[in-house]
């Protein structure tokens, strides 16, 4: 029985699940299920703290002024608890970085705007009205008269809390999809810099005019841990990690590599690359400081398998920032925060991989192939990538990928062809199972694989599709969604 | 987030607010005359110094111990006292105050703290305390009017007078 179960070993293996990789599959469920139970936990405490102290009653008694001044209360505790979240999962906390990635950090940091700001704009009016009504103010005008009573000084610290609702609004409004079309990234990103303005002179208003924090000290105790955390987490993580690791690493300017029409590569060298905790299939938000690129920082996938010596990031030209990276001088000074993204081999639970990219979305696979490439358990097979592009000339690093093909144990296929509509194969029907079954046919034994996915945000929502339909369990399938 | 966690994570969520919700309107409920955010915190404390006359009926001695007892209860002593009120609780501070009376009759009323969350409530408090003592030393009771733009004053100082005289009529 014994020798059976030994000679069935090998043939086993082509399919083998990576058992580390389960673990680590499993840890970070766990890890999600506590950050999550963490983060509504102490949005409970802090409404629960509200109803237990006065709340209850504000909201159950008393006439419509009183209740509306409760409910006031309330939005305005709940909408700052969230908002202090969202300032949390974007705070690049390494935790929140290894369980969900940055990117989809950002995508529920985003989704958590829909909701904690209008609870803030429902503190804001329902605490106006409520005070108005109290005064016996029309409904009409008393809104603004007691606005204007308000930031007059009948309560404290009201003109910063005015100016932090306004700020937090601007921040929403330039962030919303169609305004993101029209602003460039560097004006966005100095707006939405204004929220952690806006966090900080919300703050007085809350101690002076708000009742239900100063003085309460189990209310207190929750309140400054989230802010604490908060603050912490975004001084360690935005600043003091970039300002050490580019001290640190003192990177520069290596070479500047024309790839082809628009699109360039750039080679950063450093001192003691080697101890920078890089992975391919991660990137970094790059900042040169050199006129015209300095004032701001971009997130680029670095292009090739960190080799302890260099960095190569690969960019598309698609704004005059990236434009201006092909004349970056040699030697010119880079600062760096990052490297970010769970995009990396860290998710790999199977033996097999395939790797689909298109456009510039190539870079981190490029990455990841080159990194498979070179470990030591891969085997004919058991690396395949899917490269989808528009012409072969047009395509990034092809070069590179076809190298890689022919020496190392890498199975290329570009497909290439104008887009089409409702499928991101270039030839197929456009019908939804050809999709699948064109994939089935070129990538054997698919389901075997663990999928990585870098692309346009609604090809790869097409990708999946296929893959879901072909079969793939979603937990072997990683996207890395670049939202700029 | 795994399924089990979330529904976890939801019922004790829920089960938590509900709690929090109950306690806190189970003060409300005891507290029923009190507008929204109007608690008593701190009961009726006599504050009668114990060196001042406590008798202002002239000729008897309260503590003589030879009387009978129907004749204690026909004369029984009116003594002035000094009943410091409820420590109230309202949204823009405490509210106390203090009242002499004689008996169960209300004499003065003076308050001890009144709603100072910040410079506009202490303002709204200074102006109301006036008009608020001369409505309850007419009436003679905590049966007061609200005053304009003051009303978490106001409650809080005839939760709190209200107090003192149902400790006097003990």
């Amino acid at each position: 029985m014994t020798t059976l179960h030994h000679t069935a070993m090998p043939t086993a293996h082509g399919s083998e699940v990576l058992s580390e990789g389960r673990v680590r599959a499993r840890r970070r469920r766990t890890a999600a299920d506590l950050l999550e139970a963490a983060a509504v936990a102490s949005v409970v405490a802090v409404a629960g703290l509200f109803l237990l102290d006065t709340g209850a009653q504000a909201l159950s008694t008393g006439n419509a002024a009183s209740r509306l001044i409760g409910w006031g209360r309330l939005t305005g505790l709940v909408g700052t608890a969230l908002l202090l979240l969202q300032l949390l999962l974007a705070a690049r906390l390494p935790i929140v970085d290894r369980t969900y990635g940055h990117d989809r950090a950002l995508v529920a940091h985003r989704r958590l705007s829909r909701v904690a700001l209008p609870l803030l704009l429902a503190h804001g009016a329902a605490l106006i009205l409520g005070y108005a009504a109290l005064d016996h103010l029309s409904w009409a005008t008393g809104w603004l008269v007691e606005a204007v009573r308000l930031l007059g000084g009948a309560e404290p610290d009201m003109l910063t809390a005015f100016i932090a609702m306004a700020l937090l609004v601007l921040v929403a409004v330039t962030s919303v999809r169609a305004a993101r079309r029209r602003t460039s990234h560097e004006t966005w990103h100095l707006v939405h810099l204004a929220g952690y303005v806006a966090v900080g002179l919300s703050l007085p208003h809350q101690l002076s005019a708000g009742t239900d924090i100063a003085g309460h000290p189990l209310t207190q105790l929750v309140w400054t841990a989230l802010y604490a955390a908060t603050a912490g987490a975004v001084v360690v993580f935005r600043v003091l990690v970039p300002l050490i690791r580019s001290t640190r690493h003192r990177l520069v300017v290596e070479s500047v590599i024309d790839e082809g029409p628009g699109i360039v590569s750039v080679v950063v060298r450093g001192h003691a690359l080697h101890k920078m905790p890089v992975r391919a299939g991660q990137f970094l938000h790059w900042r040169f400081l050199t006129p015209g690129l300095w004032a701001a920082a971009h997130p680029w996938s670095i292009s090739a398998a960190p080799d302890g010596r260099t960095l190569r990031l690969t960019v598309r030209h698609i704004g005059d920032h990236s434009r201006r990276l092909s004349h970056l001088q040699p030697g010119t000074r880079v600062v760096v925060e990052g490297p970010y993204g769970a995009f990396t081999t860290e998710r790999r639970t199977r033996r097999r991989v395939l790797l689909v990219a298109a456009g510039i979305g190539i870079t981190p696979v490029r990455a990841i192939a080159e990194e498979l490439a070179g470990a030591p358990g891969t085997r004919d097979g058991d690396v395949t990538v899917v490269y989808r592009g528009a012409d072969e000339h047009s395509m990034a690093l092809r070069d590179e990928l076809e190298h890689l093909a022919t020496s190392a144990p890498v199975t290329l296929h570009l497909l290439t062809g104008p887009s089409v509509s409702g499928s991101w194969l270039p030839t197929t029907t456009g019908h939804r199972p050809a999709d699948a079954e064109a994939l089935t046919t070129l990538v054997p034994r698919l389901s075997e694989h663990d999928v990585y996915v870098c692309g346009p945000p609604a090809w790869m929502q097409l990708v999946r599709r296929s893959l879901a339909d072909a079969g793939v369990p979603r937990h072997q399938v990683h996207d890395e969604r670049f939202g700029w | 987030m795994r399924r089990r966690s979330a529904a976890l994570t939801a019922v004790l969520g829920t089960v938590a607010l509900a709690v929090s919700w109950r306690a806190g309107t189970a003060v409300a409920a005891t507290d029923a005359a009190l507008p929204a955010g109007v608690e008593v915190v701190a009961p009726v404390q006599d504050t009668t110094p114990a060196g001042a006359p406590t008798s202002a009926t002239a000729g008897t001695s309260p503590t003589s111990t030879g009387r009978t007892p129907t004749a204690k209860s026909k004369a029984q002593p009116v003594t002035t006292r000094r009943i410091r009120g409820a420590l109230v609780r309202t949204p823009y501070g405490n509210v106390q105050v203090r009242a002499t009376v004689r008996g169960t009759q209300l004499l003065d009323v003076v308050a001890v703290h009144l709603t100072d969350a910040n410079d506009n409530s202490r303002s709204i408090s200074a102006a109301a305390a006036p008009v608020l003592r001369r409505e309850a030393l007419t009436a003679g009771s905590a049966r007061i009017d609200t005053v304009s733009g003051a009303s978490y004053t106001s409650a809080g100082y005839r939760a709190s007078l209200q107090a003192a005289l149902d400790a006097a009529a003990r």
